[in-house]
């Protein structure tokens, strides 16, 4: 029992300061993130079209229609600051909230309650020309820090983090952006659901797993891409637990609202986190979008774990699998559920995991969340309780 | 299945015939912009008519849908739908070869494309599928610059469309 409570610490630890992507996005029409995001390949920052589309197509309306109708759609806010502060194109600040309440329970018997303090994050980014920078700081509660991305290193008090800065130049005619910095690892979907198999197994989570490195992505109608080398996460000490390698997807669009991708990754340290031994990590995967009718979207990802302690001779291979169903039945109103299953190469069984909830665009800039996640198949079945509830300017 | 009928005027001859589309016609306009962006606008709404021997689409833009309100209204401003309420594109019959029933043919046709009030030369390259029982299933499509038509790329929020524009027309036809 106190090995399955450590583990769902971890897992609420880890739960911790959650941001923005939302593939599902692809119902509208955009396979693309770059249109709507200042990472090329979908984060945090939205660009000033995309708080548009924020205000169009993601949250609730009230008594306008649908999105498609000539009657919904009122002229965005979009560039002014709290709706109504007229901003720069060049400069958009930004601010993230989100606290939520977790319950987590083993065997059907609840062993943690609390409150969440998520993500509290101020940011900016600028485009001057060709030339690009976005970077963001937060705070993180002694419970909440995101360890992989803090800057401070408390281990009693709060501590400042910083999940993503980076500049960058716009190149390709602005289709492409060559950036340094601390930057989201490219890799498979870049799902919310940060705590799910294939963004845990894989380390490419948009919460801590970002890295420093050098990354060039490029976006055009029909496809994107982009690929990294990883030059350590400066938020880990010491050195030898730094990861460096490559990483790198390359997604194809199959029409406006289908596409299928494969992801890459491959990174040596001189030190696993787990076993202490040099190890060089591998995964690869594909991973595909698709909207069959536009208040339905499916998405999947299936990915091949390699961990090779170097030196040993003995390779462990695993896997990880997520596929998910978003429906939004009103605008703004999402029905969500995923199956998951993950096999790391140190263990032998299989664990499964089933996700379930709710996730309300209540107005612009606002949305709650509800999630049940039921895991099984290593130790004792666990159940995760999850409400939220973010704001972001 | 939605019968679309027009009008016939018979005058001294066959002057102007419409011609009956047995299924729903799809128009579809692409656009791409800055940073991937791809911009699809689709309308079932075509009428064909055979006119002074030449073959002649018309489409009404006041319903061209790209997927979102908004954008629907600033795609029907930059038209000027208003003033400049259809398309219309005219390629001589003679042009288009028409194959024997279970054979297909496809070329390039030389027409002519109204839109925004002007009218320039064009080229559409067409497919036509000839079905044993009459019917023929028909895709063209062509590929023009809206600047040549006197409108101005679109650009909204730092996001900016190109100019050229892919126009891809599906129907099938069971008269003429």
């Amino acid at each position: 029992m106190r090995r399955a409570r450590w583990l769902l610490f971890l897992a609420a630890w880890g739960a911790a300061g959650s941001a923005h992507a939302y593939p599902f996005m692809i119902r509208h029409g955009y396979t693309q993130c770059s249109s709507c995001h200042t990472d090329p390949s979908g984060g945090t920052f939205l660009n000033e079209y995309g708080r548009a589309q924020s205000e169009l197509l993601l949250s609730s309306s009230y008594g306008s229609g649908t999105e498609s109708s000539d009657e919904a759609g009122d002229e965005p806010t979009a560039g002014r600051l709290l709706g109504f502060i007229p901003l720069p194109s060049w400069f958009r600040p930004g601010g993230w909230v989100r606290e939520g309440y977790i319950w987590n329970a083993v065997d059907g018997k609840i062993v943690d309650r609390r409150a969440l303090q998520m993500r509290a994050d101020l940011g900016a980014d600028i485009k001057l020309g060709a030339f690009r920078a976005a970077a963001e700081l937060g705070y993180g509660s002694p419970e909440g820090t995101p360890r992989l991305a803090q800057i401070t290193h408390s281990t009693t008090g709060p501590n400042l983090v910083g999940r993503e800065f980076w500049a960058g130049v716009e190149v390709v005619g602005g289709d492409g952006l060559l950036r340094a910095g601390r930057i989201n690892v490219p890799f498979g979907l870049r799902n919310l659901e940060h705590t799910s198999f294939v963004r845990a197994a894989t380390r490419t989570d948009f919460n801590e797993d970002q890295t420093y490195g050098v990354a060039f992505a490029i976006s055009k109608p029909r496809w994107r891409a982009e690929v990294m080398a990883l030059l350590g996460n400066l938020s880990v000490h010491p050195d030898a637990y730094r990861e460096r390698g490559a990483a790198g997807y390359a997604e194809l669009s199959l029409g406006p609202t289908a596409a299928i991708g494969v992801s890459g990754l491959a990174a040596r340290s001189d030190a696993s986190l787990v076993t202490k031994l040099p190890t060089l990590r591998q995964a690869y995967g594909g991973f595909a979008r698709v909207s069959p009718w536009r208040p339905l979207v499916l998405q999947a990802e299936v990915d091949l774990l390699l961990n090779k302690p170097l030196g040993s001779g003995t390779q462990d291979v695993g896997h990880a699998e997520w596929l998910q169903v978003d429906l939004e039945p009103l605008r703004g109103l999402h029905v969500f559920g995923a199956l998951e299953g993950m096999k790391t190469g140190s263990t032998p069984e299989v664990q499964r995991g089933a996700w379930g909830g709710l996730w309300w665009f209540v107005f612009p800039h606002v949305d709650m969340r509800a999630d049940a996640v039921q895991r099984w198949g290593q130790g004792p079945p666990t159940t995760t309780f999850l409400v939220q509830l973010n704001g972001y300017l | 299945m939605r019968y679309i009928l027009l009008a016939v005027f018979l005058a001294g001859g066959l002057v102007q015939a419409a011609i009956i589309l047995s299924s729903d016609a799809t128009v579809r306009v692409s656009l791409q912009g800055t940073a991937g962006l791809h911009i699809e606008g689709t309308t079932h709404e075509l009428d064909i008519l055979e006119q002074e021997n030449d073959l002649v689409f018309q489409v009404p833009l006041s319903h061209l849908d790209t997927g979102i309100g908004l954008r629907n209204r600033h795609l029907r401003s930059h038209l000027d739908v208003e003033h400049f309420p259809r398309a219309e594109l005219r390629v001589p019959r003679i042009a288009v070869v028409f194959p024997a029933p279970g054979k297909s043919s496809e070329a390039d046709a030389p027409g002519t494309l109204n839109v925004h009030g002007v009218t320039r030369p064009c080229s559409v390259h067409y497919r036509v599928e000839q079905g044993l029982l009459g019917e023929r299933r028909v895709r063209g499509t062509t590929l023009i610059d809206m600047r040549d038509f006197g409108i101005d790329a679109p650009s909204y929020l730092g996001i900016h469309v190109e100019p050229a524009v892919s126009v891809q027309v599906d129907f099938v036809v069971r008269g003429s």
